[in-house]
């Protein structure tokens, strides 16, 4: 038997789920470009029916008692999230090293004329000027002076890829406070789900921030997570977790020594990272092939090379005053800033290979040879002379095969990086689709909740009119 | 699929960066001239042009050395000219001399001529080119050959003395005569002209005119004092002389039609080196233009799609 309110029951449940579809509808418009916000849509099912015929009488079928809204759903996807968290990572590790090599490459300014090669180039072509000339003191001066650049110019380079490490240092510094600020919102917002979600309902507005602060985390660092029963999203960096259950672990960053290390600050223990910008920037800053740190080495190697070649051959000529045994480059095996021309005067450059001796005696008196130019002649060999890497290469091959191979790294991690913002943009697509707003879509949506919200007020006056027909119309016979 | 407005921004500003870069990209190419701008954009091949370069700078230098040589050897090759004309001038002198039956003022007379001739192969061979002296190995500041007072007791056979103005030292009594000394050394001088070949650019006074010298000034000695028992000697001493001037003429001349060769041989490699350091680094002009009107084409093109899809809205049609 129904009661005789049933359809203004019914009618007032229909007009609450048109009134939540409405508010939800509303609440997608909104935040159609909030970042990080998932398309949300209102579950509703049908009432518990009724069986009509409840004592056992004929009249047909179950009634149904209208509709409940059972949950508001968010679109969001968990494996979704965490293929984008992934890529996201190994974009940030290819974008850093991207950035940096073509730093590295802007210092190097080659080819052309303006690098260290054309520096190279341009000395080697005075020794060549003055082997051809060598009573000239123009020719001399001009050996100086192309001596001199060509110092500078190495070490230019090397204080620029000393301030890059520097400006990585400093990078891992500040993303490793975000990290731990990151961690600290995401365990405050755990904590803010957990309780909101006691209730039985899902959180859903909460869950997007927590996605949002996590994928922001993931360009500093890769992290992987799973989610407890409770709802708790546990983060975990290289399997420690820098968000449990209870809590965050801070990481902390030291410097020794020009050395950096990121660690656990209560187990002192270094962290294990797998991907994110900050183990690109530690591996930069690392040693071995493709560092910085090596680099610097490499310069190193060639500019002692060179210097020391340089000097054994120029300590044995004699200069215009017939002077012998002098340095033509002072150099600082502590590093490249010490190194430097050791001769200002254009005749001290010991050009000769042979001088006069005027008087043997104490002192002994000389007179130079000024035609003669085979030392320097023997030191502008030394752009032939293999000297490097097992005595394969000669500076300008090694120069040239160094340049390449920074080449080549920083082409390989434009490539990468290429690849990775495609599959960041594939993946985001794909969460795009099933977690973005489309307005046409929510328009649709407004309209039908509309609409049935009117229905719904149609079915409440018509119920009114029937009670109406019963109240003021029946039991009039005879008035 | 469903496809939503943040989709479509996504993609159309993903779409507009990726045509930006392009152009930016091609921009670069064709404002530079150069598709290598820097390593990353060919590793390879931008080392090898950084090679091309060093070689170019290089061999710019061989060729600027090649140059000297050639100016150097050309200078004295006509030094030589100049000797061989008078060492031939001497030689008639001398034969005249020896024809016999001279009388003494006329053997004076010769032997003034042949004096003039030695101070002009005095002033031949102290040519300098380029402020350097030829004829004084690498001694190149001093003059090849001066003229110096010394004690007659210390000259010995091989001075070349130069007889006629003594001078006594009124104090110590000693004897003072003229020598025509050479003050260089053997020093060789060579231009660099190839990675390992050098050219020879000098020869010495020494070697090219001091048999010349010692036989001029002993003519001019006997002619002056009308001397004419050498004569046959000293006529077969300057056909000597005039010989080794010849055969270092055409020593200079080989010399210098190597320089000629490898200099033609450096400028064909310079113009290889150039055209493949182009070849490999130089923007395809044509090519990059199409590509550019290309790409602003298809930028174009995404920016007006973009106009009409952004437009396009329910919104519109909704009562």
């Amino acid at each position: 038997m129904r009661s005789t309110f049933f359809g203004i029951e019914v009618a007032k449940l229909a007009l609450w789920a048109g009134q939540r579809g409405m508010d939800v509808t509303a609440h997608n418009v909104a935040n159609a470009d909030t970042p990080g916000y998932a398309r949300q849509s209102v579950r509703q099912s049908a009432g518990a029916p009724i069986n009509a015929p409840l004592f056992g009488g004929s009249a047909a079928g179950q009634i149904g008692s209208g509709v409940i809204v059972r949950s508001i759903e968010s679109s969001r996807d968990a494996f979704v999230d965490r293929q984008v968290w992934s890529s996201h990572s190994e974009m940030a590790y290819w974008t850093l090293r991207r950035q940096t090599m073509d730093r590295v490459e802007v210092l190097l300014n080659e080819p052309g004329d303006h690098g260290l090669g054309g520096a190279m180039d341009r000395w080697w072509d005075a020794l060549a000027v003055l082997v051809a000339n060598p009573e000239s003191m123009e020719a001399r001066m001009q050996v100086l002076a192309r001596a001199n650049t060509m110092v500078e110019t190495f070490q230019d380079l090397d204080r620029h890829l000393a301030a890059l490490a520097d400006d990585l240092r400093a990078d891992v510094q500040h993303r490793v406070t975000a990290v731990n600020m990151l961690a600290e919102r995401i365990a405050a917002l755990n904590d803010r789900i957990v309780r909101a979600e006691s209730g039985g309902q899902r959180a859903n507005d909460l869950r997007d921030q927590r996605a949002l602060l996590v994928e922001q985390l993931s360009s500093h660092v890769s992290v992987t997570t799973t989610e407890t029963a409770r709802g708790v999203l546990r983060v975990s960096i290289g399997g420690t977790d820098l968000v449990g259950e209870h809590g965050v672990r801070q990481l902390g960053v030291g410097v020794d020594a020009g050395e950096v290390t990121v660690e656990w600050v209560d187990s002192q223990r270094a962290v294990a990272f797998t991907g994110g910008a900050v183990r690109a920037a530690l591996e930069l800053l690392g040693d071995g092939p493709g560092t910085i740190g090596q680099m610097r080495t490499d310069l190193f190697a060639m500019a002692q090379t060179l210097s020391d070649e340089v000097n054994a051959l120029h300590q044995n000529g004699y200069t215009y005053k017939g002077e012998t045994d002098k340095q033509f480059f002072a150099f600082n095996d502590a590093s490249l800033a010490g190194w430097r021309v050791d001769i200002t005067e254009p005749e001290d450059i010991a050009a000769a290979g042979s001088r006069i001796v005027v008087d043997p005696g104490d002192p002994p008196t000389y007179l130079p040879v000024p035609g003669d130019g085979e030392v320097a002649r023997a030191i502008s060999q030394l752009k032939h002379k293999r000297m490097f890497a097992d005595e394969n290469f000669t500076l300008d091959d090694f120069y040239r095969s160094w340049v390449a191979g920074i080449g080549i790294a920083a082409q390989e991690a434009q490539r990468m990086e290429d690849n990775q913002a495609l599959l960041v943009a594939q993946i985001t697509n794909h969460r795009e689709q099933l977690t973005g707003v489309s307005l046409d879509e929510e328009l649709a949506n407004l309209l039908q909740y509309e609409r049935a919200y009117q229905a719904a007020a149609r079915i409440m006056t018509a119920a009114d009119e029937m009670l109406a027909t019963l109240i003021h119309n029946t039991g009039v016979v005879g008035r | 699929m469903r496809v939503t407005q943040g989709m479509v921004v996504n993609r159309f500003l993903r779409d507009l960066q990726n045509s930006e870069r392009r152009l930016f990209n091609l921009q670069g190419k064709v404002s530079s001239g150069t598709r290598l701008q820097r390593p990353s954009d060919d590793p390879i091949d931008a080392a090898r042009v950084m090679r091309f370069d060093s070689e170019d700078t290089e061999i710019s230098r061989y060729l600027a050395n090649a140059r000297e040589a050639r100016d150097w050897l050309g200078a004295t090759e006509s030094a030589l000219n100049e000797a061989y004309e008078a060492l031939t001038r001497a030689q008639e002198v001398a034969l005249r001399a020896n024809a016999g039956s001279l009388p003494n003022d006329a053997l004076e007379a010769l032997g003034t001529e042949v004096d003039v001739l030695v101070q002009h192969l005095l002033q031949v061979v102290n040519t300098a080119y380029k402020g350097r002296y030829l004829f004084s190995g690498t001694l190149t500041l001093n003059a090849p050959y001066e003229v110096v007072w010394k004690d007659v007791n210390d000259v010995n056979a091989s001075d070349i003395v130069l007889t006629g103005e003594e001078i006594e030292d009124d104090q110590t009594g000693t004897v003072n005569v003229r020598v025509l000394e050479y003050q260089g050394n053997d020093g060789e001088i060579r231009h660099q002209i190839g990675m390992s070949v050098n050219v020879r650019a000098n020869i010495t006074g020494d070697a090219a005119f001091g048999d010349a010298f010692a036989v001029l000034a002993k003519l001019r000695n006997d002619l002056l004092e009308a001397n004419v028992d050498n004569l046959d000697e000293y006529v077969a001493g300057i056909d000597e002389a005039i010989g080794n001037v010849v055969r270092l003429r055409s020593d200079i001349g080989g010399r210098m039609n190597r320089t000629e060769l490898a200099a033609e041989r450096l400028g064909v490699i310079s113009l290889q080196i150039e055209s493949l350091r182009s070849e490999l680094a130089d923007t395809d002009v044509a090519r990059a233009l199409v590509d550019l009107h290309a790409a602003e084409l298809s930028l174009q093109t995404s920016m007006a799609m973009a106009a009409r899809m952004f437009q396009t809205s329910l919104l519109d049609f909704l009562r």
